[in-house]
């Protein structure tokens, strides 16, 4: 991939991906010579390093076990279509091996106390700026100056806690949901158990329709025997015998009168009258 | 943060709370079916324990063999006798008179 040095006096047309150096006239550094452990603490010491006026971002990065902290200006603008930038360093880190490094004939970077600033009066030996790129080993520090989302802590942390407030309250009590619904499941396998009954609705449907056609035949079967205990009997006749089997009445009666047209009303009758008795079957 | 990563997170974020949301309305959903269910098993089974329940006393008087047999019946008895009929699921019987009355009962199981 292409490696530019960005220096305000750029004015190449790039049409290609590129990693984009930029020259020390971009951004303010320093090296923090407080003790300083580690990067993280570097990076929170970087915005007090600095007296700048104006919206900066400030970072920090270790360099040949030295920390140094480095100010971009927010509205840094960079002539090269977004599209095509690579990635965003800075001559400090990539270009730090170089004491002195020729960008054209007016132009040089050069380090001081491990600092490189540009000038426009060379040391003498400076190595061509472009001989350095073509062999240059870039290192794994780039900095995001030209897609930054700022947002302010305080409304991280609540929508995180939001966040976590929302999802934990939503499995929670779905968790709560799927336990209830264990929990009514077996109470219902419970009392159908008790009971001796099947477990689907299906089998319960069907035990439930032989019942209760067992019933309504026995509701006819009740309405038929009120209606044979209704027989208008007259002095001296009496029912001799009364059965029934396999859905079918007899009757006998001690009479004299044949009780056809009583019967009929409600029955299928085959009947027979001998001897002062009066027989027939009811269906 | 870089805008991009900014915008993947936020996107991951909502994603998470759609799925936390989906499984939550799903166990809801899940939670009123079983209601239903539970309740209509519930209601059958208390229908057919309603229907089940046996609410004929067979007399004191009538000895239980493979039929109910009920012998020497006068008018107080055979009253009585009548009344277990009434209530009894009959699978066959019959009542005959000559000086008493007797008869046999056999009930559904």
């Amino acid at each position: 991939m292409k490696k530019i040095l960005y220096t305000k006096f750029f004015n190449e047309k790039i049409e290609e991906k590129a990693d984009v150096i930029l020259s020390p006239e971009f951004y303010w550094i320093k090296k923090i010579n407080a003790p300083v452990k580690s990067l993280k603490e570097a990076k929170k010491l970087s915005k007090n390093i600095f007296d700048l006026e104006g919206e900066y971002i400030y970072d920090a990065f270790k360099l040949k076990d030295k920390f140094f902290a480095v100010a971009f200006n927010k509205n840094i603008k960079i002539n090269i279509p977004q599209k095509y930038i690579n990635s965003v360093r800075i001559a400090q880190i990539e270009l730090y091996d170089y004491d002195c490094i020729k960008i054209d004939e007016n132009h040089y970077i050069q380090k001081f106390d491990d600092l490189l600033f540009c000038f426009p009066t060379p040391k003498q030996n400076c190595r061509d700026l472009n001989e350095i790129l073509k062999n240059l080993k870039l290192s794994n520090k780039t900095f995001n100056l030209l897609n930054r989302f700022e947002i302010d802590k305080s409304i991280i942390i609540l929508a995180a806690v939001i966040f976590i407030f929302v999802n934990f309250s939503l499995l929670l009590n779905a968790y709560l949901n799927k336990k209830e619904i264990k929990k009514i499941s077996a109470k219902t396998q419970n009392i159908l158990e008790r009971q001796n009954l099947p477990k689907t609705s299906f089998e319960l449907n069907s035990i439930l329709n032989t019942l209760k056609t067992a019933k309504k035949k026995q509701e006819i079967i009740k309405k038929d025997l009120e209606f044979i205990s209704n027989l208008p009997l007259q002095k001296g006749e009496y029912v001799k015998k009364l059965s029934f089997k396999d859905n079918e009445f007899e009757i006998t009666v001690k009479t004299k009168r044949n009780l056809d047209n009583y019967f009929k009303r409600k029955f299928q009758v085959s009947s027979s009258l001998k001897n002062g008795e009066y027989k027939a079957r009811l269906r | 943060m870089n805008k991009r990563v900014a915008v993947l997170l936020t996107v991951l974020l909502v994603l998470f709370t759609a799925f936390s949301y989906k499984i939550y309305i799903n166990s809801k959903k899940e939670l009123k079916t079983e209601y239903e269910r539970s309740a209509k098993i519930l209601d059958l089974a208390s229908q057919i324990k309603a229907l089940k329940q046996k609410n004929a006393k067979i007399p004191r008087f009538c000895i239980k063999k493979d039929k109910i047999y009920c012998e020497n019946m006068d008018r107080f008895k055979f009253y009585r006798f009548q009344r277990f009929l009434q209530k009894a699921d009959i699978k066959e019987f019959e009542i005959k008179k000559d000086k008493n009355v007797n008869a046999y009962v056999k009930i559904e199981k």
